[in-house]
């Protein structure tokens, strides 16, 4: 281990962002919280990016590891105990006066903070519970502020930290139990799922207590998720209840009270997220999306972020950076994750044990749309809100538009497009007054051949690949006697 | 109807709300039909249309108010708001999008805002997102800097004008702080002085170039801060997702001539 006395701000904040910067979540949404008058900051329910680093990545909130130190031995962390890397530590004040001074000159939305375990679990809590304290109390820091919680860590210290942060977040690290053994052998289901569940609970009391507090007849908060009582997460990914069983003591948490009243708006307001790295180990994209549904079903979690395998330490045992086709596949995860949260879907309509992956020529909703043609073509003069959104091109904010536009006079295509619908995907699938913009063939494998986008064709033209796959650009001589609308499977622009 | 007998009849207003509105006031008082009207910007060129009359609106408050209070009288805040929004957009077509939106207004009521299937509906519609769009992006990219005496400073060349959505927001967010954010394009500051509120001074530059260059200087000590950030800013991107693209599309290039990251303090 490699440890440097007395090293500059400079060169701490670029060994600690650098050594944060795997972690995905950047985002600073999720709390409405307004200017004090007297202290420093507020928040936006939608969030703000600040700027865009050259990986194209969003770039909210200043992110960044307490300390790089750590005693674990996870195989996919640059940071772990047996590399020879540059160590460095912030101390509480260096990392809350950064964050004030970038604040100040609105260069972030606050603070993202996460660690490395040194010397233990707790300690590490303690020193983020201290910095995120003096940015709350000191400097009376209205922000935007996100923890990390450190699994294994003292429960009484993670929710100090609930009561000043506005998200949590505990990592999932890998979607299976195996995974998580192979290559995170300090951590486990069980010191991961523990934190997790503690904040759940957490927010729920703190904000069934809020709602309490309401003088009657006020409307409340959000309509809370009933209890379930199924396993947390689905059996056939190796955790099954009584693996888990210790866990469900933990209903019996109570959230104690803040320490000390500031600026802070509740417990966890803007809600907990995770993060899963994805490619590491075997598992299919069902196995994954199931994983992700039970976390949002049975852990309340506002965000799953995802996040495609980087070999940091090079290892041979390890896959190697593929490029592109990893980030295809993380980007469908997202398309996915997007259709389970917003437009009404569950994983089992999208995958199965049968066809385990995303169709990578396809978005998981033009795939969905093409293997139901039966459900097809919708009039957009009549069909309900939840049909409309099971319409490739059309999505939550045009279909509420559709509802509403219509009301007032019929519509026809050119509307559409004014109304926001991509039509170029969602041409297929919809009429209006009955008739279909063009006379368009209504089978899986021609509508399919329009659908897959230009840069794909022409990857797919480049290589061999196998006749099923030829066929859909074959189009001319299937479809005999019928023209496609436009030239390349463009669509109607 | 289009009255083919008489000439088309141009009015040229100022491009600000009062002027547009003015504009409205005119069009209506004049009883010469709206198919025979139409609104333009006076700053803007356009080639002369043959058979028609050019008159030159001069902006009036009272008529002007008039028109708003009407149109939250006859059609609703919303419309109301609607239409301050799209007279504050840097759109070229805005005066006469406004004015045909108005004419359908007053004749269906407050339904209007529902009616996106109408040309000018639509399109008004279209005005006010790509404002709200560019005072948003506006909020993620404006930089602030801070000179010796504690002011934040932040200058900042928009479209539209968006000074007067962007103040609210940095008011709340800053109460505690001296700022001022300056306007080069229109040549305007939004000034907020702790804890007493904010307002806007026009024509700055006109009057005192000498204060807009103050604006923009920096002190060593902000030379400091603002290489932190530019450390942070380079180290922060995953070498191997490099997405020049991307990362353009996210984040316009024009937006970052006063962005920090991407200008080194050496030259």
């Amino acid at each position: 281990m490699v440890v440097q006395e007395g090293l500059s701000l400079e060169r701490k904040l670029e060994i600690l962002g650098d050594a944060a910067k795997y972690d995905v979540a950047c985002t600073s949404s999720g709390v409405d919280r307004s200017g004090t008058g007297n202290s420093m900051g507020n928040t936006l329910k939608c969030g703000i990016c600040h700027s865009f680093a050259a990986d194209g990545r969003c770039i909210s909130l200043l992110k960044i590891l307490m300390t790089n130190e750590c005693i674990f031995q996870c195989k996919y962390c640059i940071n772990r105990a047996k590399n020879d890397v540059l160590r460095a530590t912030f101390t509480p004040e260096e990392a809350a006066g950064l964050t004030m001074e970038f604040y100040r000159r609105n260069y972030i939305e606050g603070l993202f903070l996460s660690s490395g375990i040194y010397p233990t679990p707790d300690a590490a809590a303690e020193r983020m519970l201290e910095t995120v304290a003096l940015l709350r109390f000191q400097y009376r820091f209205a922000g935007y502020i996100h923890v990390k919680a450190i699994p294994g860590a003292d429960g009484q210290i993670t929710e100090q930290i609930g009561w000043l942060a506005d998200r949590m977040s505990v990592n999932l690290e890998l979607p299976t139990a195996e995974g998580l053994r192979s290559l995170a052998p300090n951590k486990s289901r069980k010191t991961i799922l523990t934190p997790m569940r503690q904040i759940q609970l957490g927010i729920k009391q703190n904000r069934q207590a809020a709602r309490e507090a309401l003088p009657s007849g006020m409307p409340g908060g959000r309509v809370l998720l009933p209890d379930r009582q199924e396993e947390f997460l689905p059996s056939s990914l190796e955790c099954r209840p009584e693996q888990l069983g210790d866990l469900a003591e933990e209903n019996s948490y109570t959230l104690g009270k803040p320490l000390l009243k500031g600026v802070t708006s509740g417990f966890v307001p803007a809600g907990q997220s995770t993060q899963m790295i994805i490619g590491a180990t075997g598992e299919t994209d069902y196995q994954i999306m199931s994983v992700t549904e039970s976390l949002y079903q049975k852990f309340d979690l506002k965000r799953v972020f995802y996040s495609a395998f980087v070999n940091v330490n090079q290892d041979s045992d390890m896959p190697n950076w593929i490029g592109r086709t990893q980030l295809d596949r993380e980007h469908r995860l997202y398309q996915a994750d997007f259709l389970l949260r917003y437009y009404q879907f569950q994983i089992g309509e999208l995958l199965s044990e049968d066809r385990p992956n995303f169709n990578m020529l396809l978005d998981p909703k033009c795939d969905y749309a093409v293997r139901h043609l039966e459900l097809f073509p919708v009039e957009i003069n009549r069909a309900d809100y939840h049909t409309l959104l099971r319409v490739p091109g059309i999505g939550v904010k045009s279909a509420q538009r559709i509802v509403k536009a219509r009301r007032m006079a019929v519509l026809d295509f050119p509307d559409l497009k004014k109304i926001g619908v991509v039509l170029k995907r969602a041409v297929y699938f919809i009429t209006c007054q009955g008739k279909m913009m063009y006379p368009v063939k209504l089978s899986e494998d021609s509508i399919t051949g329009y659908l897959i986008d230009e840069r794909k064709q022409k990857e797919l033209k480049g290589e061999q690949i196998g006749y099923q796959q030829l066929s859909l650009f074959d189009l001319p001589s299937m479809a005999s006697g019928y023209q496609p609308p436009v030239a390349g499977g463009g669509g109607a622009q | 109807m289009r009255d083919e007998t008489k000439p088309m009849r141009i009015l040229l207003c100022e491009d600000s709300l009062e002027g547009i509105l003015t504009g409205v006031y005119e069009a209506y008082q004049s009883r010469y039909g709206h198919d025979n009207i139409k609104l333009y910007l006076a700053a803007r060129e356009y080639e002369l249309e043959l058979f028609s009359e050019y008159h030159k609106v001069r902006p009036d408050a009272e008529s002007s108010n008039k028109v708003l209070l009407s149109i939250l009288e006859k059609i609703g805040d919303t419309a109301r708001k609607n239409v301050v929004e799209a007279a504050y957009s840097a759109e070229p077509d805005k005066a006469d999008v406004i004015y045909r939106y108005l004419i359908r207004g007053y004749a269906v009521g407050s339904r209007i805002v529902d009616y996106l299937s109408d040309p000018y509906v639509s399109r008004l519609f279209e005005i006010c997102r790509r404002l709200w769009n560019e005072v948003h992006r506006w909020k993620e990219f404006l930089r602030f800097q801070i000179q010796e005496n504690g002011l934040l400073t932040a200058v900042i060349e928009p479209k539209a004008r968006v000074l007067t959505f962007l103040m609210p927001h940095f008011a709340d967010r800053l109460p505690i702080e001296n700022f001022i954010i300056y306007d080069k394009t229109h040549d305007q500051a939004g000034i907020h002085r702790k804890q007493q509120g904010w307002f806007l001074a026009d024509r700055l530059g006109r009057d005192y170039p000498e204060y807009t260059a103050l604006l923009e200087t920096t002190t060593k000590e902000e030379a400091q801060m603002q290489d932190l950030w530019r450390i942070f800013f380079e180290t922060i991107a995953v070498r191997e997702r490099e997405n020049a693209r991307l990362q353009t599309q996210l984040l316009p290039k024009w937006y970052r001539d006063h962005m920090v990251e991407f200008h080194s303090n050496k030259e």
